[in-house]
């Protein structure tokens, strides 16, 4: 085998295999303890996965090129008789373990989900099994191409990293649960089998291979939400099932639409009008794109979608930073993105989706200045981001695929990092109330400093999500709506990263506050500087990347003619100086604001208590009526939360019926869209308008 | 890019000189303000160079005690806001300097908010619903010039004809903006000169002296944002330009006179309802009507 | 001819004296002093006119105006207000409970006069002195706020430096002699 294959296949083999070994440790360990052996193994594991990924990337050539290559997959490659039946019957065996799971569980919800799951997986590629179709053209297995390159690095990097915080995380979280930690070994296993599971998804031309990646990450969040397995966590767990099985049913109709030995080539291939070999009939088109829109909408938690990734925040920090940063939600804008070009063919599918992203980009946002738990705020900030993402797709530019795909490199960075910062300090503290962690970045700079980096890399120029922010506004300048949107949702999420660090930055010597004094464990301070590394060096390397990755994934999806068109490029072309004046001036202000804090002596200054404070220094006690010291206290800022400190007050619900509302209307566009576009086709004889 | 030859080493110099003086005129535009008030109190009001005589006595006072992390950030924050007007003074991308202005009230809203006093974070978090009323509407314009010139850099925003049709309710977003920049309305914010006020000094409680000066020129420069893009709409013909500023400052003058108990609440409805609904409207007319449109 | 130093430093002074943004602290009269105080605040006495703006913030302050007598409740809160305002500061005692404790002279809480506590600068006597003549004697301290001061001790009653706007006659402003 050449040497990208074999690295190919250390890529999905390698952590699913330490995950097995885990999982035995799990089994033979003794005691209270994790194994001794469960660093070792772990370390191993990811040290194979991120060399494989660098033999891959480097090989590949698909680094800077707009290279895309077919990989083999051996004697499991479905052309192989054998293999193919079996990739044929996977996707129907594991909605068979939905269902098994559905049962187990009692709910009814569950149960007809996965009941009809298993049904349309059957049909689609259970009776192909028995056809002759399969052993005809048989789509190529895996394709390596700069999008999956892109998506690979994302995982294997920052979910290594994440598995790398685990290592010192879990052991503390399971015994804070009253679990024995030697349960630590099975956590990291499934989160390894979650890594192997999103590089098959990613690398998946099969439509086939690609369900059976699909739901495996369905399997795993499922797992993993529910691993504490106390009430909430099996409830969070459940709701985050029904959900994606709700998914998994659009996936199955696609598929089922797409008929037999159909890959994502092919479909591309048949919306853009080629007559490729095998390129699939435009007349179902619109209808298999809209299944895949939907699916990628409930696995990215778009806004009437979003409930499951809420309710995922009741478990572990890796296991959030790795469902909203690397792996399970980026598995729904992956899908968006390697579509954007076939998206935006289809008549209203492409405004559609860009609604949907839109719409929840903006309600998102929203939706979180009323929160004051961090990693509630985290959660509805990630869907924001993911309908940016889907918004880029929408639009169906090689341009703004670039921008998505920068967006979704820097954004599971950034996220990553504020979710495992949250984590520490919620390990550290024992909470993640914002109001509790008053002042968290003065007492604890490291950790709460590198969630203030992931705040700012969220919502500052020049990071470089605002840049692919600021390209979506440009190239999407024609589109009214999503340009309201992208104001409002912008805006709602400046004031919301600035609310927070406007928290943690408080200065405050007493009243209630958490104690922050522990001692970090070594793995969960060595994965979360990376992180920080990685996110401040996106700014200065952001344009390197849109080079190498973002501009030969548009040009790979939309043909070579497209250029150097990354929204990253966009943008430098249009705004001329603007870009490195703004490095400039972040570079004075950063300068001269560390001058000034040098000449300034560290003295609290006295608070302004309308000149009752009870000592001189910077308590902020004063006499109270009676003469008895009263603690002052400011409080952030939650707009629309319940007796908020603005007193707003509000109704926050109305906030939440319009996001739903909002919401699915982007669904039934995007159900219309699929709808109309077909009806236009048959009325044309099946020609593609 | 070539070598910077004398007329572009020109250029440099001019426009940090305008950069630099831009607060100066804005602070002489405050007194004539003060003053066009007082009238319409029938008042004498102060003299005109009065915001100039308050800055120079803030920034001579002898210093009290300050927080470091809030003096560095209301550094940053003024060097940010300067760096924003420049921007567009240099005939900038207009989206880019959108977003450095962002950033530069992100800092002040944080030094606001940074420091023990409950005063000063209220009148942070107050700062904060401003800067979630103005920042889309800031957009919002920046994309309508866009379409009005085919290109969002100031230069060719300003070269642009003036673009009538959008005008007035561009006009209206930007005279809703101009009157959250100059911090009169709503009263609750505490900020302003008027005697009415809330919460001590709100986001400027625990400044004074040299560092209370430094936030009044960090928000001249916001002021003189809004301003120059006003002044945006017709600089081909200079004139025009000027009229255009005096005529929205007074639209400013006699909303924050006639709405003297707005609050923070009906600011963000009157903001986001009118000045929303204006920009989207001279978004579509700039497009349909302008040199951008196809 | 003035150099540019010099230019600057008149320019300094000038604006020192032209911006005199007041603190209002009212030490527990009857509040009589308090509603003339803001009654020159507005329009028809319109102390806007010399620069007076009220702040709510003695940091921010620069001439802090006093009502009613020194007394034990609320001693630490004026050190503290005053403590809090920066140089130069004045400090302006308006009325006669400010003065000299006045009707409440005697009673057991009542200190005397606010100069007991802080530096007074200036008295407007008066229960209470109209607007007019409290306008008169935040003037009057106007010329102190030019250079910069020195601390000051508090010393009771009106001090060599004190001035005191007299009740009545021709002669508004008194400087007190050296006794």
């Amino acid at each position: 085998m050449d040497p990208v294959t074999t690295a190919v296949w250390l890529l999905l083999i390698a952590p699913a295999a330490g995950a097995v070994i885990l999982a035995f440790l799990a089994r033979v360990g003794r005691g209270q303890d994790a194994h001794p052996a469960t660093t070792p193994v772990s370390l191993v594991t990811l040290g194979v996965t991120l060399a494989a990924l660098v033999v891959t990337l480097t090989a590949g050539g698909v680094l800077g090129l707009p290279g895309r290559i077919v990989v083999g997959l051996g004697a499991l490659d479905p052309a192989e008789p054998l293999a193919g039946i079996v990739w044929s019957a996977a996707p129907s065996l594991l909605a068979l373990l939905f269902l098994v799971i559905s049962v187990r569980a009692r709910s009814r919800l569950l149960i007809g989900l996965s009941l009809v799951q298993v049904a349309v997986a059957m049909v689609a590629t259970g009776v192909e099994t028995l056809t002759e179709e399969v052993h005809g053209a048989t789509p190529n297995a895996l394709v390596l191409d700069p999008l999956a390159g892109l998506l690979l690095a994302v995982s294997a990097v920052v979910g290594g990293l994440i598995v790398l915080f685990a290592l010192g995380y879990e052991p503390v979280h399971l015994a804070h649960q009253r679990i024995a930690p030697a349960r630590t070994p099975a956590f990291l296993a499934w989160l390894l089998v979650f890594l192997s599971a999103m590089h098959l998804l990613v690398l998946a031309d099969d439509l086939r291979i690609l369900a059976v990646g699909w739901e495996l990450t369905t399997l795993c969040s499922f797992v993993l939400i529910g691993f504490d397995g106390d009430r909430e966590a099996v409830v969070a767990a459940r709701r985050a099932l029904a959900y994606n099985l709700g998914g998994g049913v659009a996936l199955g109709a696609a598929l089922l639409l797409a008929g037999p030995g159909a890959s994502l080539s092919t479909v591309i291939a048949g919306a853009l009008g080629g007559t490729a070999d095998g390129a699939i009939a435009p007349a179902l088109l619109p209808l298999i794109l809209g299944g895949f829109v939907l699916a990628a909408a409930t696995k990215s938690a778009l806004t009437p979608f979003h409930p499951w990734l809420l309710g995922a925040m009741v478990a572990a920090a890796p296991v959030s930073a790795l469902l909203h940063a690397s792996t399970m939600v980026k598995a729904g804008s992956y899908l968006l993105l390697r579509l954007s070009p076939a998206i935006a063919v289809e008549g209203f599918l492409g405004p559609a989706v860009t609604f949907l992203g839109g719409f929840a980009f903006a309600t998102a946002a929203l939706l979180a200045l009323r929160e004051h738990d961090l990693k509630r705020v985290l959660a509805l900030s990630t869907i924001s981001s993911l309908g940016l993402i889907a918004a880029a797709a929408g639009l169906g530019t090689p341009a703004a695929l670039a921008a998505g795909a920068l967006l979704l490199a820097f954004h599971a960075l950034a996220k990553a990092l504020a979710f495992l910062a949250v984590g520490s300090l919620e390990q550290l503290s024992g909470t993640r109330d914002l109001e509790a962690l008053v002042g968290a970045a003065r007492r604890r700079p490291g950790v709460a400093g590198l969630l203030l980096i992931a705040a700012g890399a969220l919502t500052l120029p020049p990071f470089g999500i605002v840049v692919a922010k600021w390209a979506l506004l440009v190239l999407g300048a024609s589109d009214l709506v999503l340009v309201v949107l992208l104001a409002v949702g912008g805006a709602a999420g400046l004031a919301l990263w600035t609310a927070v660090a406007m928290r943690l930055l408080v200065r405050r010597v007493e009243g209630p506050r958490a104690e922050l004094s522990g001692i970090l464990p070594r793995s969960q301070g060595a994965a979360m500087a990376a992180l920080g590394v990685a996110t401040v060096a996106g700014l200065i390397l952001a344009a390197p990347v849109a080079r190498l990755v973002a501009d030969p994934a548009a040009q790979v999806a939309f043909g070579r003619e497209a250029g150097l068109a990354s929204g990253w490029s966009v943008v430098l072309a249009g705004a001329g100086f603007a870009v490195p004046a703004i490095g400039l001036l972040i570079l004075v202000a950063v300068g001269l604001a560390a001058l000034v804090a040098r000449r300034i002596p560290a003295v609290a200054p006295q608070p302004y208590l309308a000149g009752a404070n009870v000592a001189p220094g910077a308590s902020t006690a004063f006499h109270g009526a009676m003469g008895q010291p009263v603690s002052a206290a400011g409080a952030g800022f939650y707009w629309g939360a319940d007796g908020d400190a603005l007193g707003a007050g509000g109704r926050p619900v109305g906030i939440r019926r319009w996001a739903s509302l909002g919401g699915w209307l982007g669904v039934a566009l995007v159900i219309g869209a699929a709808l109309v576009a077909t009806w236009v086709v048959r009325a044309a004889g099946g020609i593609a308008p | 890019m070539s070598l910077p030859g004398l007329p572009n080493l020109l250029a440099l110099v001019a426009l940090v000189a305008a950069t630099a003086l831009a607060p100066l005129g804005v602070g002489l535009l405050l007194g004539v303000d003060r003053r066009v008030t007082a009238a319409m109190q029938l008042r004498a009001g102060p003299p005109i160079l009065q915001p100039w005589y308050d800055l120079t006595k803030l920034a001579t006072k002898t210093s009290l005690p300050v927080d470091r992390l809030a003096a560095s950030l209301l550094v940053a924050h003024v060097v940010l806001a300067a760096g924003a007007v420049a921007l567009v003074l240099a005939g900038g991308d207009l989206i880019a300097a959108v977003l450095v202005m962002g950033a530069a009230r992100v800092l002040f809203i944080l030094a606001a908010g940074a420091v023990e006093s409950p005063y000063a974070q209220l009148g942070a978090s107050r700062e904060l619903i401003l800067l979630l009323i103005s920042e889309p509407l800031l957009l919002l314009v920046a994309i309508a010039y866009g379409g009005v010139a085919g290109s969002f850099s100031a230069a060719a925003v300003a070269a642009a004809r003036a673009p009538v049709l959008t005008l007035p309710t561009l006009g209206l977003t930007l005279g809703v903006l101009l009157a959250i920049a100059l911090r009169k309305s709503p009263f609750d914010l505490a900020t302003s000169h008027h005697a009415h006020q809330e919460l001590v000094k709100g986001s400027t409680t625990e400044m004074a002296g040299f560092w209370l000066a430094l936030a009044e020129v960090g928000h001249w420069y916001e002021t003189a944002f809004v301003l120059v893009l006003i002044a945006l709409a017709s600089l081909a013909v200079p004139l025009v330009g000027i009229g255009l500023v005096a005529a929205t400052y007074t639209v400013a003058i006699v909303a924050d006179n006639t709405l003297p108990r707005a609050t923070w609440r009906s600011a963000l409805w009157i903001g986001w309802g009118i000045g929303g609904t204006a920009a989207v409207i001279a978004l579509v007319t700039g497009r349909l009507f302008g040199a951008g449109g196809a | 001819m003035r150099g540019p130093r010099e230019l600057w430093q008149a320019w300094v002074r000038r604006s020192r004296t032209k911006s005199p943004w007041v603190v209002h602290f009212d030490c527990g009269g009857c509040n009589g002093c308090d509603i003339e105080i803001l009654d020159t605040l507005m329009p028809r006495f319109s102390a806007e006119r010399f620069g007076v703006i009220n702040v709510g913030d003695p940091r921010q302050g620069d001439i802090l105006l006093v009502t009613g007598p020194a007394n034990l409740r609320n001693a630490a809160v004026l050190r503290s207000v005053y403590d809090q305002m920066a140089e130069p500061k004045v400090v302006v005692a308006v009325g006669s409970c400010a003065a000299h404790g006045g009707v409440f002279r005697g009673a057991p809480n009542i200190l005397g006069g606010v100069g007991e506590l802080v530096p007074v600068d200036v008295f407007v006597p008066g229960c209470p002195p109209t607007p007019e003549r409290i306008l008169d004697g935040v003037i009057a301290a106007l010329p102190l706020l030019a250079e910069p001061r020195t601390a000051r001790q508090a010393t009771g009653g009106p001090s060599p430096m004190s001035i005191v706007m007299l009740e009545q006659g021709e002669e508004e402003v008194v400087r007190v002699p050296a006794s």
